[in-house]
């Protein structure tokens, strides 16, 4: 009888245990989460507390030798098996990935910044810093209020999806003075991708820029970081005569950009709406204010020769535009299409919060991925 | 715009399939896409368009307050649906406009528009090779883009309970500045491939939907034991409890079967939820009777009779096709073989641990705890199907009947140990091949 008891219970204990074992497994399968911090890393929202890093190696250095000398530092900082996430083949399939969503909708390659320590974070955005502009409110100014942005659309209902956290970097190829190799920032409302060939660079785009909420407040200061960008294009529409906005009008509707991530290559063969060369000189330094405060995003010295580029370009650039004109209301649009240059500028509904958001990016119709098409 | 009764479950399945689809793509678009879906009937295409709310709202801005008006909305569709094969022009009819709310990912919450309409060619030779002009919302609106998904062609094996295929995406294009037509030419295909998915898809449809074989499992769990002052006691013997399986195997088969090619030929119907709440309900009573027995040897008459509810389950699948004459009966013999395989594959699969254990002094109480278990997710289907809602019952069962493979598998090596066990502890009685051995009996 005792033996039958005996028997009993651990039949009930095998049985409890499986099923215990069974139920646990589907929770750690269920959770879609990104993975848990480890070792200091600075988490979802914890890139922008942390102080950007200057190592001593680098100080004297200037242009693509920082750069390459700033690789290197964030290289060291890093195990080998992060070193081999963030370095990764240059392929056209591998630099094409950015997207405009967030990282958990779609994935991006390279090094999630919010599994980084706050050392290796430092060193990450001394790079990201080197490959921006120094302008108020353009280049690296400008990434680092995105960054909170996003730290707010976490806190205000959108959760672990959004944040600085979310926000990688990659290399794609060997950086060094010859050959080709990409860096690339990519996150949820911004990318950066530059591209040096044998110690240049030759394409800074594609780069998305985007803005939800439009406006807000992170530590008693007011942020509205995409609303140069706005204000340039309201002041250019402002400045064209009832003629001349209705050649520039497109009768179409656009709820979102034309050429969004994926859709590279696609430049129209046909130009359309408002050819620049009838413009005024004042209305075309309108066009290219408008211009800078996307290549004022560029490493200074490249920002000011790409636009120059433009500006060359200026009477073969064509402006575009659908809605009202104010930029302010849903489906709102603007277009800057030159021979070289294509910029987009898009209001749509807002995703996380109420109202409207923008969507702005900036391709080159020669140089985007530096050259790279396949 | 009524007709919603009776597709509660076509559109569940629907709007799953449009969920997978929509994450699949990862379009970067936080304003969600429009997706076409064909369906290949004998004569005719059928179309379904699901178009989000919004952008149909931003593609008639300036007729906003003719967006609930029918016939506007039936005009715009005639006009923006076109198909030709040559110079031939199809014919096109509006079915169904269906306002509806669904969900994705990138957008959450949003509402849209269901469009079902049917494509008739000219000729029949050109039902496969056709030119479809969509431009639903995308004349407009220029960023748009609809995804166009074969949704069914049974010739080819291709339906949303087995495999679709994308045929392409209908959008502006940017580089040309206009937006293109798309040139669909599907493949002649044949009968035999559509016999061999229905196949497959009854093989698929056991192995998913596990009401069906648990009921049938609980029913022959205590097929090896006799009872005697209603309880279960001894051990049969293993020809007799074969023969009872054969027999239970059998009547819940010719149960099935009948129903099913009557309800698949639209002969006979009973309200979906009816189904899915008799056929919990009948996993609850079996699994009760594992317990205390309540129809001890007329297992045989109820494996047949809730075979005939079941049956009616299996035929909505078939349904959801909209076959005609041959193609369903063809239909109805493929699936039905493919569920009797399925079906025969997991009982030899588990018989043998049931063999096993149900001499052992083990299996009292591994009998009562399972089917105390399968009655509380019986409970659980049934308050599910009632109440149109999952519950922590409903999804614990989602996730555990996921590994049904490994559930065997533990199973067998549970009734293996368990049996080397007993013979250690009883080693003389070498009962496994011995009839009706009443010195054995368990508490």
């Amino acid at each position: 009888m005792k033996k039958k008891f005996l028997f009993t219970l651990t039949t009930i204990l095998t049985i409890w245990l499986l099923s215990c074992s069974k139920s646990n497994n589907s929770n750690t399968t269920s959770t879609t989460t990104s993975p848990p911090p480890t070792g200091g890393a600075v988490g979802t929202t914890g890139v922008c507390s942390v102080s950007i890093s200057s190592p001593s190696a680098c100080t004297s250095s200037t242009g693509l030798s920082k750069i390459l000398c700033l690789c290197d530092q964030f290289k060291t900082s890093l195990s080998s098996s992060q070193v081999a996430t963030l370095q990764l083949p240059y392929t056209f399939a591998n630099v094409k990935t950015w997207s405009n969503l967030p990282a958990a909708l779609s994935p991006r390659l390279g090094l999630r910044l919010g599994d980084l320590t706050s050392a290796q974070v430092g060193l990450a955005k001394a790079i990201i810093k080197e490959i921006t502009g120094s302008s108020l409110n353009s280049g690296y100014d400008e990434v680092q209020q995105l960054w909170l942005a996003d730290d707010y659309l976490n806190a205000n209902g959108g959760g672990a999806t959004y944040g600085s956290g979310n926000y990688y970097i990659a290399i794609f190829g060997t950086p060094a003075t010859t050959g080709q190799f990409e860096i690339l920032f990519t996150g949820h409302h911004k990318t950066v991708a530059v591209n040096y060939k044998d110690g240049a660079l030759i394409g800074a785009t594609p780069r998305f820029i985007a803005i939800e909420p439009l406006s807000f407040t992170n530590a008693s200061i007011n942020y509205t970081p995409v609303n140069q960008e706005k204000t340039a294009f309201v002041n250019l529409l402002a400045a064209l005569t009832q003629s001349q906005l209705s050649i520039a009008k497109s009768s179409s509707t656009f709820s979102d950009l034309l050429l969004t991530p994926g859709k590279d290559w696609q430049f129209p063969t046909t130009f359309t709406g408002l050819q620049c060369n009838s413009l005024t000189s004042a209305q075309k330094a309108l066009v290219l204010a408008a211009i800078q405060t996307y290549t004022n995003d560029v490493t200074d010295s490249d920002g000011a020769a790409i636009l120059a580029k433009y500006n060359n370009d200026i009477d073969n650039t064509y402006i575009t535009y659908s809605g009202t004109g104010t930029l302010n209301t849903q489906n709102d649009y603007i277009r800057i299409d030159g021979p070289n240059v294509w910029i987009e500028f898009s209001v749509q509904r807002a995703i996380v919060l109420t109202g409207v958001h923008y969507h702005s990016v900036w391709r080159d119709r020669n140089t985007d991925y530096g050259t790279t098409k396949q | 715009m009524g007709q919603q009764s009776n597709k509660t479950k076509f559109s569940f399945f629907s709007l799953l399939f449009l969920f997978s689809i929509l994450a699949l793509k990862t379009v970067a678009h936080p304003m969600p896409n429009s997706v076409l879906k064909l369906f290949v009937m004998d004569n005719a295409i059928k179309g379904e368009a699901y178009i989000p709310f919004l952008e149909l709202e931003n593609a008639l801005s300036d007729n906003k307050q003719r967006l609930s008006n029918k016939l506007f909305l039936e005009n715009y569709f005639l006009k923006h649906i076109h198909v030709r094969s040559g110079d031939k022009e199809w014919d096109i009819k509006i079915d169904t406009l269906v306002f509806s709310y669904t969900k994705n990912e990138i957008v959450g919450n949003y509402k849209e528009l269901k469009v079902s309409f049917y494509l008739t060619p000219t000729l029949k030779d050109s039902l496969r090779n056709f030119t479809l002009y969509y431009d639903v919302v995308v004349h407009q609106v220029i960023n748009h883009s609809v995804i166009v998904i074969l949704s069914q062609d049974w010739k080819n094996g291709i339906s949303e309970e087995t495999k679709t295929k994308e045929l392409g995406t209908i959008g502006y294009d940017v580089i040309h500045s206009k937006i293109l037509p798309l040139h669909i030419n599907l493949d002649a295909g044949s009968t035999w491939m559509g016999f061999m998915s229905m196949i497959n898809m009854g093989i698929q449809h056991i192995k998913k939907g596990t009401d069906h074989l648990l009921f049938l499992l609980t029913l022959l769990l205590p097929a090896f034991l006799i009872v005697e002052n209603r309880k279960w006691t001894s051990y049969s013997g293993i020809k007799k409890g074969i023969y009872k399986i054969l027999m239970i195997v059998s009547a819940f088969t010719i149960g099935h079967s009948i129903t099913l090619f009557i309800a698949a030929c639209n002969l006979f119907k009973l309200p979906t939820q009816l189904i899915e709440v008799t056929i919990a309900l009948s996993i609850f009573i079996s699994a009760f009777h594992c317990v205390i027995p309540i129809f001890y040897k007329k297992e045989i008459l109820i494996a047949l009779g809730f075979g005939f509810v079941h049956g009616l389950a299996f035929s909505q699948t078939l349904q959801v096709f909209q076959l005609e004459k041959i193609d369903l009966l063809i239909s109805i013999l493929g699936f039905n073989l493919g569920i009797e395989a399925m079906q025969l594959i997991i009982i030899l699969m588990i018989i043998p641990s049931f063999i096993l254990l149900s001499p052992t002094i083990f299996f009292s109480i591994i009998k009562n705890t399972l089917a105390v278990f399968v009655m509380m997710i019986a409970l659980g289907w049934i308050f599910q199907r009632i109440t149109n809602h999952s519950n922590s019952i409903t999804e614990l069962a989602d996730v555990i009947f996921a590994h049904t493979n490994w559930i065997i598998l533990i199973i067998s090596v549970m009734a293996f140990t368990l049996y080397l066990i007993d013979i250690r502890v009883s080693p003389k009685k070498k009962f496994l091949f011995a009839g009706n051995n009443k010195s054995r009996l368990h508490w």
